[in-house]
């Protein structure tokens, strides 16, 4: 069969699988779908029980037939499917399995859910009422035994908790459909041992024999009935999430249905009771059933009597026996259709409403033919029409919008943060039609519009609507696109935390993050709709709106540019999140805590180091400790270290350890440096990313948080108190000691905790602290996926030293006096540029330190700084003073020139250094800082703040030729040609400026 | 029937077609009646791959290989997956492309597939807007985070620009970014239609220079 033929169906029919349908409810289920025009799969074991049903099926067009084999084919290879029939009952009538049956079964239920869920498709799970019966007086008597683990009781009650726990988690549209035992002329066979032999006894022999007292229950349903109960049930939407009985609304007792067959006039004529020895001393039935299948307009259509003659006759035809049924036994009824026509509410309410007018128009029917009058109802009309059309449609359309676009927004608000995706979905679908529905009745009232001379305010309305119509159809996307991700951060448990190096859960999430890769496509349309629709609002003339929608078109504004910012840097990040989380194998990352009082290259002194190993989503690695610890233990092993030529000339040091790995501003070269000794200690081979927080990233979200409480800490932790804490163990600190990492390591734990216990709501609350800590670099990330690396360096997350910085120079400091000097400095910075010409510009940057530290005492004391200066590589140094007895070095390193010395600022002193170059353009364009594209002339200047430093005065002067005409000052301030800017230098910042230059 | 009872049928009347004009989807009801429907079927989808074949899809149909042109499609959003022919086959990753045809008018993707998941090329296609002016709009969206996009040789501003209006007409359009090829492709305005433009951009292969170490 063919994947093919499932291909090439169209649209509009609707499919049905039907697992286990290759028994007389699933063939007449198929059957009665086909009739209607419907597609339908079963999927069964090929064998002699199945092979008439299927045979007869196989003769439409809209039918296919797929063993379990080919199962997995099938959801493979079909593009959709509307409803899934699981019959489960089917299955059921094997009383004991063994153990790979039992789960090659529940896995078939497990990939059929899951498959259901993908397709959005109705799913109906059908099982046994009078399995679940047994099952219940079986629990509720403790004299009876317990079921095997392999039973079909067992198997019943797996399978549906499974299908609800499912539904739970994934709220498909699912409901359990309790059975009866199925009678009726095409059951060969009862699935009922007492039924089956009390009707073997009715035609074959002359009494009808009784095991014990005869008062067992049965719940009975004709196999119509039951088919058009499935049916109607899957089809009801009210039933989803239910479990119904679908029964006779009677149930029967062994002795009543024997009665009732010596009714019938069948060959047997009188009952027997004999002594029962399997009696399960059932004294009472306390079983409670789920609700009736009547509950949702079901209504049983074949009585007892009809189904037990169609099924004794059945009997019969088996044995090849005639039966004469007496006409006084059978009472005929005429046939009930189970089709009701009546009127709705509404129905009803235009019936009465449009009465008179169909009595007027009989009446006006009757009535000679009058011209002018015709042309008067005539005209009438039309202007009516016009009205309605131009005015009134429009007006109330509107209206109408409004009132249920809001609606639908606040809706939607909540089924986002309750992660509910079909339901956001349909929030999305309402409020697109109605933005559409909107736009249609704005166009039909442009006159208005034009006659009133408001075409501004027709022309912004219609972009409002188009930024609103793209930013829904984005929404739309991004939905289906962020809901694995939402789900991974939901669902997320650690396997470890920072105390303890036992595994908590074996859970993965290599699913969710499949899923995430999978969607990339729709968040890529997601970007860029609500990239347009940004684009569009932003430029909305906000003052063409009345007063009174101003503030809300700005809110608006305000809102679109998040949108924009948080699905832009969703899309990205998606490429590379899988991997990071280790979709593939397994990631380790190197933590580092830095503490800026003491600054370094990459943000401070480095206190703490920590190792994350993350696998299919899930941590499996987790270690924390005292980076001082790591160099005693390496010491102990003697491993040695060189250290860069640039630090050996600069610090005058011959060994390098752990605590110095951070020389390089770069941190993906911090990355590559530390990995031989993360090696040494035995923590991994290799690293795939860095990460590094510093005090302020920690203080930050306890000051949001009030403060944590930490385990052994007799006081709160708070954004205070944290610094001389840590202070306090410093100072303390001897190697070996523990006490700070045990602190470090409580404190991590509590946070992480307390971040994974947020639900959506609370981390987008969070979430300006993370930005804001990214681009001050109190958090800083860098990784070797290329696609991660290029997301964090683009935004300034990463303190990557790269092309961009090919004009401003970069002041990096070292503090290597052993103190925390940095708490007590003032800086100035200033930089003047001069582009003289299209191929020369002239730089001049000073620092002017002050240092405000009174004493000569930990934590204050001078400002011991090896001060480190990057500049473009080609760039001709004209002017350096302010090194110690001015000795500095000029080396090149990463791609720059490195003028470095020492720069030191001793306690209540003010020191400054200085230093000009030139840049020129070569004989190969391409890095040259002024760039030069048709008529413009572009000048990207990027200043670059070293991390950990203070937000300190920064000061730019820009002079050009007076023959260019600035297009773009980049946000500096233009006086004739100069542009100037102060600010204080918080993060890196970028200026685009562009020129238009004369011929 | 008294007058004033007709009356407040009347407006009763002109209410309910208010809000039923307001439900009604009249575009998709008259897109389904015969011989009015191919006014609202017409669209077509021009897809080209440069360097190479590549078979396509849309909405899971498969239409063969590239260069195709798909007609008569009716208007709505589209799934184009375009899947590079290759002996390599894990070398190029499928694409899938996301399109929205309007009706009366024609769409284009002209692309490279390249290794790595990376494009170059542009998508073109048209929807419909409601203005007050004369005037057509041009939406130009890159790949690359702030490429230049010029118009006719003038400098525009950096992507993405959304709704610029301009007069029906035929303009050349260039979009640059640093680092990445440039893409230079001609474009025609029209009337009450916003053209959407997106580029894809190859990165320029880095050629690495070996700075040695020293000290001036």
């Amino acid at each position: 069969m063919s994947n093919l033929r499932l291909n090439k169906i169209k649209p509009q029919t609707p499919i049905s699988i039907i697992v286990h349908g290759g028994n007389r409810v699933g063939y007449l289920t198929a059957k009665t779908l086909i009739d209607q025009g419907c597609y339908v799969v079963i999927i069964d074991k090929f064998n002699s029980n199945t092979k008439k049903y299927l045979s007869e099926l196989k003769k439409s067009e809209l039918f296919d037939f797929f063993d379990f084999k080919g199962f997995n084919s099938l959801f493979k290879n079909i593009k959709r499917f509307d409803y899934l029939f699981y019959f489960l009952n089917q299955k059921l009538s094997q009383k004991d399995f063994d153990s790979k049956e039992f789960l090659n079964e529940t896995k078939t239920l497990e990939e059929t859910l899951a498959n259901t869920k993908k397709n959005n498709a109705k799913f109906s799970l059908i099982t046994s009422l009078p399995l679940n019966r047994e099952l219940a007086n079986r629990v509720n008597n403790i004299k009876l035994s317990a079921p095997s683990p392999y039973s079909n009781i067992e198997l019943q009650k797996y399978c549906e908790t499974l299908a609800a726990e499912f539904k739970d988690k994934s709220n498909i549209n699912l409901r359990i459909l309790r059975v009866g035992t199925v009678i009726g002329k095409g059951t060969e066979k009862v699935d009922n041992e007492i039924i089956d032999n009390l009707l073997k006894d009715a035609t074959q022999k002359s009494q009808i024999t009784i095991k014990g007292e005869g008062l067992d229950v049965h719940t009975l349903i004709h196999e119509a009935d039951a088919t058009y109960g499935i049916l109607k049930l899957t089809f009801t939407d009210n039933t989803k999430g239910e479990v119904i009985s679908l029964a006779n609304k009677n149930n029967y007792t062994t002795l009543s249905l024997a009665y009732k067959l010596l009714e019938l006039n069948t060959e047997a004529q009188t009952i027997r009771f004999v002594e029962n020895p399997e009696s399960q001393f059932v004294i009472q039935d306390l079983y409670v059933p789920a609700p009736p299948a009547t509950k949702y307009g079901w209504i049983q259509q074949v009585n007892l009597e009809e189904a037990l003659v169609e099924q004794l006759q059945t009997y019969y035809d088996d044995i090849n026996k005639s039966w004469d049924i007496g006409e006084a036994s059978l009472k005929k009824k005429s046939p009930k259709s189970p089709v009701r026509v009546g009127k709705t509410k509404l129905g009803e309410f235009l019936s009465n409403l449009f009465d008179p007018v169909k009595n007027t128009f009989k009446k006006e029917r009757k009535a000679e033919f009058n011209p002018k009058k015709f042309f008067t109802i005539l005209l009438s009309t039309v202007g009516l029409l016009s009205f309605t059309y131009f005015v009134l449609y429009p007006i109330l359309g509107t209206i109408i919008g409004l009132v249920l676009i809001n609606n639908s927004t606040k809706d939607l608000t909540t089924s986002v943060l309750e992660l509910d995706e079909a339901k956001s979905k349909t929030n999305i679908e309402n409020l697109e039609k109605n933005i559409d529905r909107i736009s249609d009745s704005i166009g039909n009232i442009y006159w208005l519009f034009y006659i009133t001379n408001n075409k501004d305010l027709y022309d912004n309305t219609t972009q409002l609507l188009l930024g609103s119509q793209y930013t829904v159809q984005g929404a739309s996307e991004l939905i289906t696109a962020i809901y694995p991700l939402s789900q991974y951060i939901q669902d997320f448990q650690p396997a470890l935390d920072f105390q303890t190096s036992t595994p908590t859960t074996t859970r993965e999430y290599r699913e969710y993050l499949k899923e995430i890769q999978a969607n990339s496509y729709k968040l890529e349309e997601a970007s860029y709709k609500i990239s347009l629709a940004s684009e569009i609002i932003k430029n909305l003339d906000t003052t063409t709106f009345p007063k009174i929608l101003q503030d809300k078109i700005l809110e608006v504004k305000d809102l679109i540019t998040k949108l924009e910012e948080g699905t832009t840097t969703f899309k990205e990040s998606t490429s590379f999140l899988p991997d990071l989380l280790g979709v593939d194998q397994r990631k380790r990352y190197l933590i580092l805590l830095q503490n800026e009082s003491e600054i370094r290259s990459t943000g401070g002194w480095l206190t703490s180091y920590g190792v994350v190993g993350v696998e299919g989503g899930q941590i499996r690695e987790l270690f924390v400790d005292d980076i001082y610890n790591a160099d005693g233990t390496l010491r102990i092993q003697n491993k040695k270290y060189i250290p860069p030529k640039s630090m050996v000339n600069g610090l005058e040091i011959t060994d390098w350890s752990f605590s110095l790995v951070n020389w390089y501003p770069d941190l993906l070269d911090t990355l590559s440096e530390s990995e031989p000794f993360v090696k040494d200690l035995g923590k991994g081979n290799s690293l795939d990313g860095l990460i590094t927080i510093d005090v302020t990233f920690i203080q930050k979200l306890l000051e949001k948080w009030n403060g944590i409480e930490v385990p052994g800490e007799s006081e709160i932790i708070t954004s205070e108190n944290m610094y001389s804490k840590i202070f306090e163990m410093h100072e303390e600190f001897t190697p070996g000691s523990t006490q700070k990492t045990t602190f470090l390591a409580n404190l991590a734990n509590e946070i992480v905790k307390r971040l994974l216990s947020m639900n959506i709501g609370e981390l987008i609350e969070i979430s300006d602290i993370f930005e804001e800590s990214l681009s001050e670099k109190h958090l800083q990330a860098t990784f070797k996926n290329r696609a991660a690396y290029t997301f964090f360096s683009s935004r300034n997350w990463a303190n990557s030293l790269d092309a961009r910085y090919n004009n401003a120079p970069i002041a990096i400091d070292w503090n290597w006096g052993g103190n925390k000097a940095n708490l007590y400095l003032d800086k100035n910075y200033n930089l003047n540029i001069s582009i003289k010409d299209k191929d020369t510009v002239d730089f001049a940057y000073s620092i002017t330190t002050e240092n405000s530290s009174t004493k000569s005492e930990y934590p204050e004391g001078d400002y011991i700084n090896y001060q480190r200066i990057y500049i473009p590589s080609e760039a001709q140094i004209l002017r350096i003073n302010g090194f110690v007895d001015n000795e500095y070095t000029i080396y090149k390193e990463s791609g720059f020139k490195v003028v470095a010395g020492w720069f030191n600022t001793p306690i209540q002193s003010t020191k400054s250094l200085e230093i000009s170059y030139r840049l020129e353009r070569g004989s190969e364009n391409n890095s040259f800082t002024l760039n030069t594209q048709e008529q413009n002339m572009f000048f990207d200047l990027s200043l670059f703040k070293q991390a950990g430093e203070k937000k300190h005065a920064y000061r730019v002067d820009l002079s050009y030729p007076s023959t260019w005409n600035l297009e773009n000052s980049g946000g500096l301030n233009s006086i004739s040609n100069q542009l100037s800017g102060r600010f204080e230098l918080n993060e890196d910042l970028h200026f685009p400026i562009i020129w238009r230059i004369p011929n | 029937m008294t007058n004033s009872k007709k009356l407040l049928f009347i407006i009763l009347g002109i209410f309910l077609l208010s809000v039923l004009l307001y439900f009604l989807p009249l575009n998709s009801l008259l897109g389904k009646i015969p011989i009015l429907d191919r006014f609202y079927n017409n669209t077509s989808l021009e897809i080209v791959t440069q360097k190479g074949k590549a078979k396509v899809w849309i909405d899971g149909k498969d239409y063969g290989e590239t260069p195709t042109t798909v007609q008569d499609l009716p208007e709505g959003s589209y799934l184009v997956e375009l899947e590079k022919i290759s002996d390599e086959k894990f070398f190029y990753e499928k694409q899938s492309i996301q399109i929205t045809l309007t009706r009366n008018t024609s769409a284009r993707i002209d692309l490279e597939i390249g290794p790595q998941n990376i494009l170059h090329g542009v998508i073109i296609y048209y929807t419909p807007i409601k203005t007050s002016s004369d005037n057509g709009m041009l939406t130009v969206i890159s790949n690359v985070d702030g490429a230049k996009v010029f118009l006719d040789k003038e400098f525009l501003k950096a992507s993405p620009i959304s709704n610029l209006s301009l007069r029906e007409n035929q303009y050349q359009v260039k979009v640059t970014a640093e680092g990445h090829e440039e893409i230079d492709v001609p474009i025609v305005i029209s009337k009450n239609y916003s053209l959407n433009l997106k580029t894809y951009h190859f990165p320029i292969p880095t050629t690495f220079d070996t700075l040695e170490e020293e000290n001036e």
